[in-house]
């Protein structure tokens, strides 16, 4: 059944979760290493978040590796640019994370965000070097307002370059 | 510091539009069409270009971070998008103390978050966990 949905004898649908998207949970999505976060990138990002007042000095300062800036607990080291990544459109289809998977998507068209859960861990500092490894996580599904909506999270870990734990965020959408 | 449980934080306030949006997607990388161009932003259902959900979310890291000073870590954050964050719309992050509980490491004190604009849209809602090191 995979890219069909499965129909109960009235015909509802009753599942959207094929058998090759349940093999899929736990899959590897991406695995991503940054480049050295320097200290450039943090005073732009706390200056974009703070426009137009000015953001607290521990991230605008003159930094260093005496005095390494912390960066603000929602800085993303891959924006841009990350070793071995190549410009390309972003996926912004219903089917995005099955296009990264390979497998056939369920047939739904609508995406919405449906939140974030982050775990902090250590802080991230200029000079830092952060992978991450991001995970499919679950798929779930509940009956809606609007039919039967599909769950999906994925989890993505980031280390720094001792092996530390920086952050673990599940990010879920809905499909419908 | 007063940390008990209804206490409000300091709301942290924007006037949101282009300029805040631009500055967001040159450091995050999200030059989105329809947060960029109100074309595009109609065509997402929405009445012109709207602002990033991460963005919402960066100003309630803002309002804890303004709130608890160098003397706090965030432990924990979550966040739902619920509504757009619309042009030329004053956005404000809000936050209540929920509960204080004394940990080994310290007062761990948990927040209720949300963000709403000036027509009364509430646009994010979240929680958060801030612990004051012993």
């Amino acid at each position: 059944m995979d890219g069909l949905n499965a129909m109960s004898e009235t015909g509802e649908t009753v599942t959207n979760i094929s058998e090759e998207m349940r093999q899929a949970i736990g899959r590897l999505l991406s695995t991503r290493t940054s480049y050295p976060i320097s200290a450039s990138d943090i005073r732009k990002w706390a200056i974009a978040v703070y426009f137009p007042e000015s953001p607290p000095e521990r991230f605008v300062g003159a930094g260093g590796p005496d005095a390494p800036l912390t960066a603000p607990e929602e800085f993303n080291p891959f924006a841009w640019a990350a070793p071995g990544k190549k410009p390309k459109k972003p996926d912004v289809s219903a089917a995005f994370l099955e296009n990264q998977l390979g497998i056939t998507p369920p047939p739904l068209n609508t995406v919405l965000n449906g939140g974030t859960v982050v775990e902090y861990g250590v802080p991230m500092r200029e000079g830092d070097v952060i992978t991450a490894t991001n995970r499919l996580d679950n798929y779930t599904e509940k009956q809606g307002k609007r039919g039967l909506l599909m769950f999906s999270s994925m989890k993505d870990e980031w280390t720094n370059q001792r092996g530390e734990m920086v952050k673990r965020t599940t990010s879920t959408v809905i499909r419908l | 510091m007063d940390l008990s449980v209804g206490t409000e934080l300091p709301p942290f306030v924007r006037e949101t539009r282009m300029e805040n949006w631009n500055r967001f997607a040159a450091v995050m990388d999200e030059f989105v069409p329809h947060h960029m161009d109100d074309d595009d932003g109609r065509k997402s259902g929405m009445q012109g270009a709207f602002g990033m959900g991460n963005l919402q979310s960066s100003y309630m890291h803002n309002l804890i971070r303004d709130w608890m000073g160098e003397k706090g870590c965030i432990r924990n954050f979550s966040i739902q998008w619920q509504q757009p964050n619309l042009k030329n719309t004053i956005v404000t992050a809000r936050g209540r103390i929920t509960a204080v509980e004394d940990t080994a490491q310290g007062k761990q004190v948990s927040l209720e978050l949300w963000t709403e604009d000036n027509n009364d849209r509430r646009l994010a809602i979240g929680t958060a966990k801030v612990l004051f090191s012993a």
